[in-house]
């Protein structure tokens, strides 16, 4: 076929896979995203079936047969799992705003910048070679189109005549327009998914036609396809596992590995987890992702037995996809199975390149500039751009390693066994990850001890025999060990050679690094920040909210300052909206100058998605103080029992408060009840005594109105008694709102005054009152002026009250009313006695309620009762004091005691005196 | 049945998947016959695939399966 | 001529109803403490007692029952005439043995109404 015309195809499926991707972002910006769709995001998943499955599978199994399932069988069992493992990797991942699987196991461990980072060189050690067998896929299948197979030349071409090199271009530039349009704070890259999706239907599509074709075209059918195999010994033997030679231990192994494969591999990380827009897409994803990969398998078997009957041997075996088609004559289906594996290629480097591309950058290259002396990242003004070029440059970095690996190791292994190694890399990150989210007591220590020993081991068993098969190394290495020395033979660790390699590397490596995982994280604390973290992700379902689970680290910043850092990192736009976000949802009209700890938080979280939770947490505490833990803060996080503890012992506190609070409402309430008594009486009080004028008014005023007869001295004497009444009742209602004054606010009017000038005043005002009813007044006040702090009104109007009591009291016959000023050191006093009935000792205390009146006072003019409240309530208001003394039979006195009022300049004048 | 119950019964399904399609059972069927032409073992393989996956729908997609707000402090809202 | 009993410790309330009272025809006798009213009636037994409930010394429920008790305490009529207005308090009125029961303030029609009830002929 023309080269040309093929080159030419694959740029325009490339185009049109950037025309989808285009589309795809720009139905996001106007949100309406394409991607909030499960079926859109079990299709992206399938980036698990890349070239090697879409022709290293039909190579597996054209040497291997059944063998070859382990690797689908072990993600269709794990599917089932999602909704349990999976669902919370996505939760934990909102919350956190994860942005890779590097930040996803330093988050964990207390934010650790030097995990995210060892992580980030492990992913991109298990990945590069990944990446290496999509560029060789390509290349091969390129050539496999345009020379025969037979002619392929081993030799590879120099570089600006290589394919690979070429396709290895034309990714990064695609993978850079599209993973690294902008900088998102979530990471998602939704035209980039849309595109994958894509990618995977057509690889479906093309896999499925070649099957048919080949089952349906070329054979009537798979039984008759399958029974002319079996007519070959070799192609029969692919119908069974053979348990002789450890094929049942690998079957198990490699399901295992596979499963741990679909969980943590960087890029299914990065469409399951950082690209999942609704978890809930998880349910329909377990079953469709599945199903997806039983679809895509169930020709593989096929295919391989029809190409090893056509061609006779398995040597080409991984080409066999396009071979048979193009063998045939049929360019168009051979061009769409070219097409199909070129979408299997792409997806996985395009998508492996992003994700490692954001670990690089966020878990690697940045903590180690914001570490740098004197560069001062966080000082720079636009960061966005920095950051975005870093990420450019690593996935040419990335891409181009691919590359150079593919052309390094020359063509030794196949494709199957480049994606192993690879698996069991990637499988190291699992001990970390599970442990992580179920178990809150591993540490970082035991993380790194477990991560660090089970990639040397996986170094040590898989790649590096490697070396030894390219010539790097000596053959001996692997049959006799280093030096010689048999127990370190990196197939056959310490004399273990029941297992195949992947198997024997697998085995090794998980025991220890589960096990110093284990080991190294119960012999260590954790610190408080792991501690906070460990409760964030095994506990993540009892959180609602993410921010609701305060960080044990609290500090408060300038506003300004996290909002520069906010610009800096994420760009102006993005900064605005976030802090617009934070002010709609705390309903907050501006920002406080000062951030809390909350806001603090909320804009490492943001960062984190940026840059990752490492750098976001050693960038915000540049700007940020710090504020000591409080001790209550330190015990709800020491660790689990604890906070059981500080739970029981807080519910202890709030059962003591609620009896607290229910003693004191019980005491309000009984207050109330009193008060309410208080008031029914003054109510009905009142009553009794508006209705008895009243009575008598309307009695009189009917009587005159229906008798004409009336002789004009009853009507006189009507009259007379109808204006007493009326003035009793004014007098009554002023004194109702007069207390009620009092009661509200006392107003004094307070200034200096000399008793004996107001007791002069009120006797002047009811000495003809006194003369008309024949009362004697005895008035006795002492020589020097009594001083006091009064007002005036007032007083007056308490000794008015007190001098119309005793008038009205005071002895029928020879009634005599005395008044007495008196000043001593501290008190100036009035007393007011008459020589009247007297008041009873239990009434005493009575009369100065309100309305009360002593039973046996009554006398020809009853007063309201509320008077003596009156004088007592303004008398208290002054600081004074307004008592009665009374033996019956004999009078009765009421003294007012006032404080005495002592000049400033006397008062030192006096002093003086005294101290000298 | 709620968010519990479901997971429960998730992980039924798994450890079923594990046992159904690894060893030993499956040495049972890896033997040089075939049904209808295929390969027994490669025919019971993919029935009991497809036997897992029409299950793990039926479980997921249940009406009742779609409540998970029994769970504590946890909704079914979009996420971001 | 029929003779009527005041006790009541208003002044102001004895004047209208001793009017009204002799304008029907009656004697008259004013009393404004419960401790006199015994004394009263031993004095001379009225055709009928306006009696006030809440008075000095005695009160008006308590002197009502008190009348009852005596050989002669059904020979009279009582009305009881008060501010206590609440049923409850009418229905204690009945109980001690009121034969009507007036709330005050009063229309004079209602008093002389009821009086003329309980009055012999003149």
């Amino acid at each position: 076929m023309d080269p040309t015309l093929i080159l030419l195809i694959a740029a325009a499926y490339l185009g049109l896979l950037f025309a989808i991707a285009y589309y795809g972002d720009e139905r996001a910006e106007h949100g309406r995203s394409l991607v909030n769709n499960p079926y859109i995001y079990a299709l992206s998943l399938a980036v698990y079936c890349t070239a090697w499955t879409f022709y290293g599978s039909v190579g597996y199994a054209a040497t291997d047969g059944i063998n070859f399932l382990p690797i689908y069988i072990g993600p269709t069992l794990i599917a089932i799992l999602w909704w349990v493992v999976m669902r919370k990797i996505v939760r934990i991942s909102a919350h956190e705003r994860i942005t890779s699987i590097a930040d996803f196991i330093g988050a964990r461990y207390g934010k650790s910048a030097l995990l995210a980072g060892v992580v980030t060189v492990v992913a991109v050690l298990g990945v590069v070679p990944y990446i290496a067998v999509q560029l060789k896929a390509i290349s091969t299948s390129f050539s496999a189109l345009t020379v025969p197979l037979d002619a392929a030349n081993t030799a590879y071409p120099p570089v600006f005549q290589d394919t690979a090199f070429y396709a290895a271009l034309a990714l990064a530039v695609f993978t850079i327009l599209f993973g690294t349009r902008h900088l998102d704070v979530t990471e998602r890259h939704e035209g980039l998914v849309v595109a994958i999706a894509f990618e995977s239907v057509v690889k479906l599509v093309a896999f499925l036609a070649v099957g048919l074709f080949v089952t349906f075209g070329l054979y009537n059918g798979v039984g008759d396809l399958f029974r002319q195999g079996a007519a070959v010994a070799e192609i029969e033997a692919l119908y069974t596992v053979d348990g002789a030679s450890g094929a049942w231990a690998d079957w198990v192994w490699l399901t295992g590995l596979s499963m741990l494969a679909v969980l943590f591999l960087p890029r299914q990380f990065q469409v399951t987890v950082v690209e999942n827009v609704n978890e809930d897409h998880l349910r329909k994803a377990a079953w469709l992702f599945p199903l997806y990969l039983l679809l895509i398998n169930i020709f593989v078997l096929p295919i391989a037995v029809a190409g090893l009957l056509h061609f006779g041997d398995a040597t080409h075996a991984d080409m066999f996809v396009l071979a048979l088609p193009y063998a045939e004559g049929h360019s168009a289906l051979a061009l769409l199975a070219f097409i199909g594996g070129l979408s299997a290629a792409t997806g996985m480097v395009i998508v492996a390149a992003t994700a490692l591309s954001t670990m690089i950058c966020n878990d690697l290259v940045v903590p180690l500039l914001l570490r740098a002396p004197g560069l001062n990242l966080v000082e720079r003004a636009r960061l966005t751009g920095v950051i975005l070029g870093i990420r450019r440059v690593a996935i040419v970095v990335v891409i181009l390693m691919g590359y150079l690996y593919l052309r390094g190791l020359g063509d030794a292994p196949s494709l199957v066994a480049i994606g192993l190694i690879s698996f069991a890399a990637i499988a190291q990150f699992a001990p970390a990850i599970l442990g992580g989210i179920f178990w809150k007591r591993g540490t970082r220590a035991g993380a790194l001890a477990g991560l660090l020993a089970g990639v040397a081991v996986w170094g040590y068993t898989l790649p590096l025999p490697l070396l030894a098969d390219s010539g790097w190394l000596p053959a001996s290495f692997i049959t006799d060990g280093p030096f010689g020395i048999a127990a370190l033979r990196p197939y056959a660790l310490l004399g273990l050679d029941a297992l195949n390699p992947v198997p024997h590397t697998l085995f090794w490596t998980l025991l220890v690094n589960g096990g110093l995982y284990v080991v190294v994280s119960l012999a260590t604390h954790p610190t408080m920040m792991e501690q906070s973290q460990a409760t964030r992700f095994v506990d993540v379902f009892h959180y609602a909210d993410p921010h609701e689970s305060a960080a044990p680290w609290r500090g408060t910043a300038p506003v300004g300052d996290l909002h520069a850092l906010l610009r800096r990192f994420l760009g102006w736009r993005a900064a605005e909206r976030a802090l617009h976000a934070y002010r709609t949802r705390h309903e907050l009209d501006a920002l406080p100058e000062t951030a809390d700890e909350e806001l603090v938080d909320y804009v490492e979280t943001l960062l984190a998605g940026a840059i990752g939770a490492a750098s976001a947490q050693a960038v915000v505490r540049s700007v940020a103080q710090a504020k000591p833990l409080h001790i209550s803060e330190v015990m709800e996080i020491l660790d689990e029992a604890q906070q059981v503890m500080a739970y029981s012992r807080e519910l202890e506190r709030k059962k003591a408060e609620l009896e607290a609070a229910t003693d004191e409402l019980r005491a309000a309430n009984q207050k109330l009840k009193e008060i309410d008594q208080l008031k029914d009486d003054f109510v009905s009080t009142v009553s009794h005594e508006l209705r008895t004028p009243l009575t008598a008014i309307r009695a009189i005023s009917e009587i005159m109105h229906q008798t004409p007869s009336l002789t004009p001295e009853q009507q006189q004497s009507f009259a007379s008694t109808i204006m007493r009444e009326t003035e009793r009742l004014t007098r009554l209602v002023n004194q109702v709102l007069d207390l009620q004054r009092l009661d509200a606010a006392p107003n004094l009017n307070r200034a200096p005054r000399d008793l004996r000038a107001v007791v002069r005043n009120a006797l002047n005002a009811v000495r003809p009152q006194f003369q008309q009813q024949g009362i004697a007044l005895h008035v006795t006040v002492p020589d020097d002026p009594c001083l006091t702090s009064i007002d005036d009104d007032r007083v007056t109007q308490v000794l008015l009250n007190l001098l119309s009591n005793a008038a009205k009291y005071s002895a029928e016959t020879d009634a005599r009313v005395t008044v007495q000023a008196t000043r001593d050191a501290d008190t100036v006093s009035v007393a007011v006695s008459d020589n009247g009935p007297g008041i009873a000792g239990d009434q005493q205390d009575a009369i100065f309620e309100k309305f009360r009146q002593a039973r046996n006072r009554v006398g020809p003019q009853a007063g309201s009762g509320l008077g003596l409240a009156i004088a007592r309530q303004i008398v208290r208001q002054h600081d004074g004091s307004l008592t009665v003394r009374s033996t019956p039979g004999q009078g009765a006195t009421f003294t007012m005691r006032l404080p005495r009022y002592v000049p400033a300049s006397a008062a030192a004048s006096v002093s003086t005196t005294s101290a000298s | 049945m709620d968010t519990i119950e479901l997971q429960r019964w998730l992980g039924v399904l798994f450890v079923a998947g594990c046992l159904l399609l690894g060893y030993p059972l499956l040495t049972v069927y890896s033997v040089p016959a075939t049904i209808g032409g295929i390969p027994v073992l490669y025919a019971v393989i993919f029935a009991i695939w497809a036997l897992l996956i029409g299950t793990s729908a039926w479980l997921l997609h249940r009406p009742s399966a779609s409540r998970t707000s029994t769970e504590p402090a946890e909704s079914d809202a979009p996420r971001r | 001529m029929p003779h009527v009993l005041i006790v009541e410790d208003e002044p102001s309330i004895v004047t209208p109803l001793r009017f009204l009272m002799e304008q029907e025809g009656c004697s008259v006798q004013v009393v404004d403490d419960g401790a006199h009213v015994m004394d009263a009636l031993d004095q001379q037994l009225p055709d009928l007692v306006l009696l006030d409930v809440m008075l000095p010394s005695r009160n008006g429920y308590d002197l009502c029952n008190a009348i009852r008790q005596r050989p002669d305490g059904n020979d009279l009529a009582i009305i009881m005439l008060t501010v206590k207005g609440r049923e409850v308090d009418i229905q204690k009125g009945y109980a001690m043995g009121a034969d009507a029961y007036i709330t005050k303030p009063f229309a004079v029609a209602d008093v002389v109404a009821t009086a003329r009830k309980y009055l012999p002929d003149a």
